[in-house]
Parts: structure tokens; C-alpha cells; sequence
């Protein structure tokens, strides 16, 4: 049995305010030590999912944020609205994230921040229909496992679409609401022993199944993968106390030189890990737009057509991962970072074709 | 580049699809900027089909395409996001819509390599691989032409890459001798 001190102050995220996400949502509200939780979805609530009318047509986050603070007033409590890739890679910081996702993809993204920001724990749960319920705990350590150690070649396959229609859509799951209330209970379980610091390390890097119609138990010993394709390596963030509109591509460049005006020299690019920039747009009917920013983060006025009406879509050379400051114009260096859709909590990576260097964006 | 991992990819791809590209009479192959690269310009001098002015289908022997390897590509992938059709813009095919940069080679598993790009690409341009299906195709025309004219099909039967000399060159250095 581990002991340590009973957090009192924890941080709570959960991702997903669905099957799993709504009842555990509840759950989370009410156990102690936890101070501050924010939900994140991007989805509402639909006719058919909604068990009052009042509800449909709101979306999951706002809904479930609601419940919490009805069931714990002191709760600081906060929902995001939007897509968990666009979120800002800072605003993933938390002592315990908490996933009840539907896709790889997703979990993906969960395991990328919670490796790149050292977040101490990460409760996973999934269901397969007909009767599995999943929950899987993570923790950092320089041996530890992450989700992708778990993937061989054919997980990722399973991921790929057949993308030959400009606007496929993932398909919805349809499992039964017994199994995301039973995976959201034993999520919670794990969450309530991680926060009274009394628990058995063996939990730890850990995944438990439960198949429900055979009532049977596995639990399976999570093991690091040298072939795992996640640099495992966390970032080294330095927080900046400049928000995005306070600080200039020219000025963000120059950050990767500590005050060096040789290193300055080196300093020739900037990444905000996890995303993309766009740099032109382009529509069906044959129409072009050039334009510099974030993917995720355009609005839907930039991104449609002006002669058709169109939404407009970022063809692959039409992204970059790497602004150059070779490549970069004295007016694009001249303007504030939140001209290129950066935002708050954002982290940017400054590079000298060595080694980069990492800085989180502040709030004022 | 902030992945050790992925620039390890990256520069066993740059080597492996420029090699590629120095055995081809067909491809040519040029790396963006950064090292390592993460977008490529692949030029194939092979004959495929445009539609011209006149609604003709004629040939065409130069199609242009850009790749773009972004930085999750080990663990996701689109095929409109990793490819983009450069040009001509009247090709004509079911699987590339011209005119708006798209060309589809179905489903790209995540970490597919450049070389197996180039060649799926490849063998799009000239018909060896094409969509028969209308609901899902880029150019319905191009399928229902395609479906109806298979006999001319491929427009191209030479290999990507040269075929390797039947003798081994030491033995030609050797003045014949063997």
C-alpha cells in the first residue's frame, strides 16, 4: 500500500461528456480532495440522448458542468466547448485527466499531452459492445508505458478511413448505457484512491477489463515498448508571461537565442507541437486563399468561398508543421501571434536546427 | 523538428524515395525545405489523361503532386491532407479532382512510406489502380469513362523504377571477361 498525502487541492480534466464522460462527470463531483474540474466536449446533446427537453440542443460540457455544481456548490468547475485538438496544449494541465472518449485518435491526443506536460496520471476507460467495460491507469515514470505502447501497426491501420468523399464523418457508437455507467463507477474508483494517496502501486500502469456477460475480471500489466512511436520525452516548458497578442513572431523567434545574439541567428523556426499552420486554402469550385494560421483555429468567414459559398479546405501543401523565419515576410514577423490564431496556454516551440526550445503563452 | 522519433522517419524516407527516384526515368522527386524535409514535390513523366477544353480525353505526359508528411503522421493520416494534386488541373481520373488539389489512393495507413506513396500515386496516374465506384469517386466522368474503356488501360506499362541489369556490372568492368 502506498501513502501519501491526501491531495487537497487536485485538478481534475475530463475529456469526453458522453456515455461514459456524464455519469462520471457526477461522480468526480462529489469525491473529496478535488478542487477544480473542467469537462470538455464538443458535441450537444441530441433529441434521443437527451432525458429532458430542456436539454437538447445544449451542448455536453455546459450540461454536465451544470450537474457538478448542482451536486458540489464549492467546486470550481469549468466547461470547454470545442475539439480536444484545437484546445491550447497548456490548458491539458492537471493532476489527474480523466478520458471517456470514443476513438484511438482521440486517446492519441490524450496520450501526446499527458507524456509531453508530465501530467501525473491519466485514468483511460473505453466499452465494446456487447459487454466489455475498460479502464486503464497511467502514471509517469522514465519506464513507464504510454497508450501507444500498446498499439502494434494494425491499431493505427484500424484508424485509417477510406477517404475518398471530401466529408466523411466517423460513425457514432452504440453501446449500452449499463456499460458507460459501469466503466464511469470503476474510473471513478481509481480517481478517489489516486486522490487519497493511500493506494497500491500495482494499480498503477494497469488495465482492467471487465466482461460483463461472462463476469470475468483481466487485468493486464502495462509495459513501455522500445518501438512505441511516441517520443516518450516530455517537454521542458518555460512559462512566458506574454499572452499571444503581446508578443510578435519576430519577438517569439528570438526567444530561442537566451539573450544570444549568435544563437538569435540559429533561431530560424517555430512550431506549436501538436498543430499546424495553414497556408492556403482551396475550394472545390477552384478557388484559392492564402493566409497564415493555426489549423483548428479559422473562422468559418475565412474559410468560406467568396464566389461559391463553400467551406474551404487546407490542401497538404497548403500546411506546414514549421514556420521558417527564412521563409517569413517582415510583415508576417511583425505581427502578433494572435493574428496566427494562437491563444492563451498555447506552447511554442523555438528550434536552431538543433534543439528547440519550449514556452507556454500567458494570459495577459 | 521536436520528435526524435518521427526525424528518424523522416530521413530514413528522404533516403529511401531519393534513392527510388535516382533508378526512375519516371519520377523525380524534390525535398522542401527543413532537415529533414517533411514535404516533397514528386514529378511523374508518364503518360496519363487530361480532359481538354473540348470535352476530348487526350494524354498527357508530366502530372504533378505534392506530399506532405506532418508531424502526427506516424499515428494518423489522410490521404487530402498527406497528397495534394498539383497539376495539370484538367487531369482526368476518378480518384483526383483537379481543380481543387484533391487526389484520393483510398485508405493511407499511418507511417506509410514515401517510396510506397510514390509508387501508389504512380500507379493511380496511369490507370493501373483507379475507383470503378461513382458514389465515392472524385470525378464521376472519369469513373464511368474508366469503367467503359478498359481496354485501353493502363495508359502506361512501364515500371517505376528501371529494371536492374540482367549482368552484373563488375563483370562489364572487367572488359567482358567474366
Amino acid at each position: 500500500m502506498k501513502k501519501r498525502q491526501q491531495s487537497k487541492s487536485a485538478s481534475l480534466l475530463q475529456l469526453g461528456a458522453g456515455l461514459i464522460g456524464r455519469p462520471l462527470a457526477s461522480q468526480l463531483a462529489a469525491l473529496p480532495g478535488v478542487d477544480r474540474a473542467r469537462v470538455l466536449d464538443r458535441d450537444v446533446f441530441t433529441k434521443g440522448q437527451a432525458w429532458e427537453a430542456s436539454v437538447a440542443g445544449r451542448p455536453k460540457a455546459e450540461v454536465v458542468v451544470q450537474i457538478m455544481r448542482g451536486i458540489n456548490p464549492r467546486l470550481r468547475v469549468g466547461a470547454i466547448v470545442g475539439d480536444m485538438e484545437d484546445l491550447p496544449l497548456g490548458q491539458f494541465r492537471c493532476h489527474i485527466l480523466l478520458t471517456a472518449l470514443d476513438s484511438k485518435r482521440a486517446r492519441i491526443a490524450a496520450n501526446y499531452a499527458f507524456r509531453k506536460l508530465g501530467i501525473p496520471y491519466w485514468i483511460d476507460s473505453g466499452v465494446s459492445a456487447p459487454s466489455l467495460v475498460r479502464v486503464s491507469v497511467f502514471a509517469q515514470g522514465k519506464d513507464a508505458p504510454c497508450y501507444e505502447c500498446g498499439l502494434d501497426d494494425a491499431d493505427y491501420a484500424s484508424e485509417a478511413t477510406y477517404a475518398c468523399r471530401l466529408d466523411s464523418a466517423p460513425p457514432a457508437t452504440n453501446s449500452p448505457v449499463y456499460l458507460g455507467t459501469l466503466a464511469s463507477s470503476m474510473q471513478a474508483a481509481a480517481c478517489a484512491q489516486l486522490l487519497s494517496g493511500q493506494f497500491d502501486p500495482a494499480i498503477l500502469n494497469r488495465e482492467l477489463v471487465y466482461d460483463v456477460a461472462a463476469q470475468k475480471l483481466f487485468l493486464t500489466n502495462l509495459v513501455r515498448r522500445e518501438a512505441c512511436r511516441l517520443d516518450h520525452d516530455p517537454f521542458e516548458i518555460r512559462p512566458l508571461r506574454r499572452s499571444p497578442e503581446r508578443i510578435t513572431l519576430a519577438e517569439a523567434f528570438a526567444l530561442g537565442s537566451g539573450g544570444s545574439r549568435a544563437k538569435a541567428q540559429r533561431a530560424a523556426s517555430l512550431e506549436v507541437p501538436g498543430k499546424q499552420f495553414v497556408r492556403a486554402l482551396s475550394c472545390e469550385c477552384g478557388g484559392r486563399r492564402a493566409l497564415l494560421r493555426l489549423k483548428g483555429r479559422i473562422s468559418p468567414p475565412a474559410q468560406t468561398g467568396a464566389q461559391c459559398g463553400r467551406r474551404m479546405s487546407a490542401p497538404g501543401i497548403g500546411l506546414t508543421n514549421t514556420l521558417e523565419r527564412e521563409g517569413l515576410s517582415a510583415r508576417d514577423l511583425g505581427r502578433p501571434l494572435s493574428a496566427l490564431g494562437l491563444l492563451p496556454a498555447d506552447v511554442i516551440a523555438i528550434g536552431d536546427g538543433r534543439r528547440a526550445s519550449f514556452y507556454e503563452l500567458g494570459h495577459s | 523538428m521536436t520528435d526524435k522519433i518521427f526525424s528518424k522517419f523522416l530521413e530514413r524516407q528522404r533516403e529511401e524515395a531519393l534513392a527510388l527516384a535516382a533508378k526512375s526515368s519516371i519520377l523525380r522527386l524534390f525535398p522542401g525545405p527543413g532537415s529533414p524535409p517533411q514535404q516533397y514535390i514528386a514529378e511523374f513523366r508518364c503518360q496519363g489523361l487530361v480532359q481538354e477544353r473540348n470535352g476530348r480525353i487526350g494524354e498527357c505526359g508530366l502530372f504533378v503532386v505534392g506530399i506532405f508528411l506532418p508531424n502526427d503522421y506516424l499515428r494518423r493520416a489522410s490521404t487530402f491532407e498527406v497528397l495534394t494534386w498539383l497539376g495539370p488541373t484538367n487531369v482526368f481520373h476518378p480518384n483526383i479532382l483537379g481543380q481543387h488539389g484533391a487526389i484520393c489512393i483510398g485508405r493511407l495507413n499511418p507511417g506509410t512510406s514515401l517510396v510506397s506513396i510514390c509508387y501508389q500515386v504512380f500507379e493511380m496516374i496511369v490507370y493501373r489502380t483507379y475507383n470503378t465506384r461513382e458514389f465515392d469517386s472524385l470525378n464521376k466522368a472519369a469513373c464511368s469513362w474508366a469503367r467503359n474503356n478498359a481496354g485501353r488501360l493502363p495508359t502506361d506499362a512501364r515500371p517505376l523504377q528501371r529494371p536492374e541489369l540482367a549482368v552484373p556490372p563488375q563483370a562489364v568492368s572487367a572488359g567482358g571477361q567474366p
